[in-house]
């Protein structure tokens, strides 16, 4: 996605959970905290040999970039990661894959279901899951809620259903 | 845990890539083609038809559908030699469609390929103009038709 994000849902969970990550020293000493570096190199990229980065082209690293999860730490990802990301993600923060992508679902998509009034139908409530629903204008969510339903009497009307 | 992917076509005599998503070779004439694959979903996408960028939003805004469970696979449904559509009175069953949006209808947030639009009964997605082409748009409406208009895959629980 092009837009930019403040710290979200993502941004928070990576920073919350690195700042509780034990960190042992060469002389046995445990502190919390791991540095980004450190948390980089705990991120192994898992994929196919030879498959290529979709924004760059070029074949992924075997690791996540420390500049990467800073950017991301501090809600300046204008991209959702990518599946492959946020695997490695889950790996070096101990974290169950689905967390992880679910932080990233909310905070890139902000997918909620949300119950709303219909606009053409006062008091009837549905309950809708659109993206970035929070940045809307209540003009532009009933548009899109119009459209939406136009679009859904047109394929009802050309086409039975289905099998 | 199920999941739903867009990969593009797989060149006539290249090699598969082992654990990756397998797209298909696509005939002539087709621009994409659905394939369950166990519990997850592979689309094939015909280059030319639909961008890599558009292709790249979609599965990631799938991740927060699909993977968490939301949506899932309708137990039985899939069978061995063939597709087992739902009773039609179902009331899981949902519409799904995609929808090509112009910058003109206003419909889309500045610089955002896709949205998806989902109360009970339908999953609307809006793409936007000049990343799928109509004839994608048609085609992968006939296979939601099938695949989510009968039933094969329902909505699993709320959303979170």
């Amino acid at each position: 996605m092009a837009e930019a994000t403040s710290p979200g849902q993502l941004s928070r969970l990576v920073r919350d959970t690195r700042a509780k990550l034990k960190r042992v020293s060469k002389t046995g000493k445990i502190s919390y905290g791991l540095p980004l570096r450190d948390l980089a190199a705990r991120c192994p990229i898992v994929a196919p040999a030879g498959t290529l980065d979709l924004r760059t082209g070029r074949p992924l690293p075997t690791t996540l970039n420390y500049t990467w999860i800073r950017r991301l730490e501090l809600g300046e990802m204008r991209e959702a990661p990518s599946a492959i990301e946020l695997e490695a993600l889950a790996r070096g923060l101990e974290l169950p894959s689905d967390t992880v992508k679910l932080a990233a679902g909310a905070q890139y998509f902000a997918l909620h279901l949300t119950p709303i009034e219909h606009p053409d139908r006062p008091g009837e409530m549905v309950e809708v899951l659109i993206e970035r629903m929070d940045e809307m204008s209540p003009g532009q969510l009933a548009r899109l809620i119009r459209y939406a339903e136009n679009v859904a009497q047109r394929h009802a009307a050309q086409a039975p259903d289905a099998p | 845990m199920p999941s739903s992917v867009y990969v593009f076509e797989r060149e006539p005599g290249s090699g598969l890539v082992p654990g990756a998503p397998v797209p298909d070779l696509l005939d002539p004439g087709e621009a994409c083609r659905v394939r369950f694959d166990g519990d997850d979903i592979v689309t094939t996408c015909r280059r030319g038809e639909i961008t890599a960028e558009l292709i790249r939003d979609l599965n990631a805004a799938k991740l927060a559908i699909m993977d968490p469970g939301i949506w899932g696979v309708r137990p039985g449904a899939i069978l061995p030699d063939r597709l087992l559509a739902a009773p039609a009175d179902s009331p899981e069953v949902a519409r799904a469609m995609y929808e090509i949006v112009t910058p003109d209808d206003k419909l889309l947030q500045p610089g955002r390929l896709c949205a998806c639009y989902e109360r009970p009964g339908l999953v609307l997605w809006l793409v936007a103009e000049g990343h799928m082409t109509e004839l994608f748009r048609d085609q992968i409406n006939e296979w939601l038709r099938i695949i989510v208009g009968g039933g094969l895959l329902l909505r699993q629980r709320p959303a979170e």
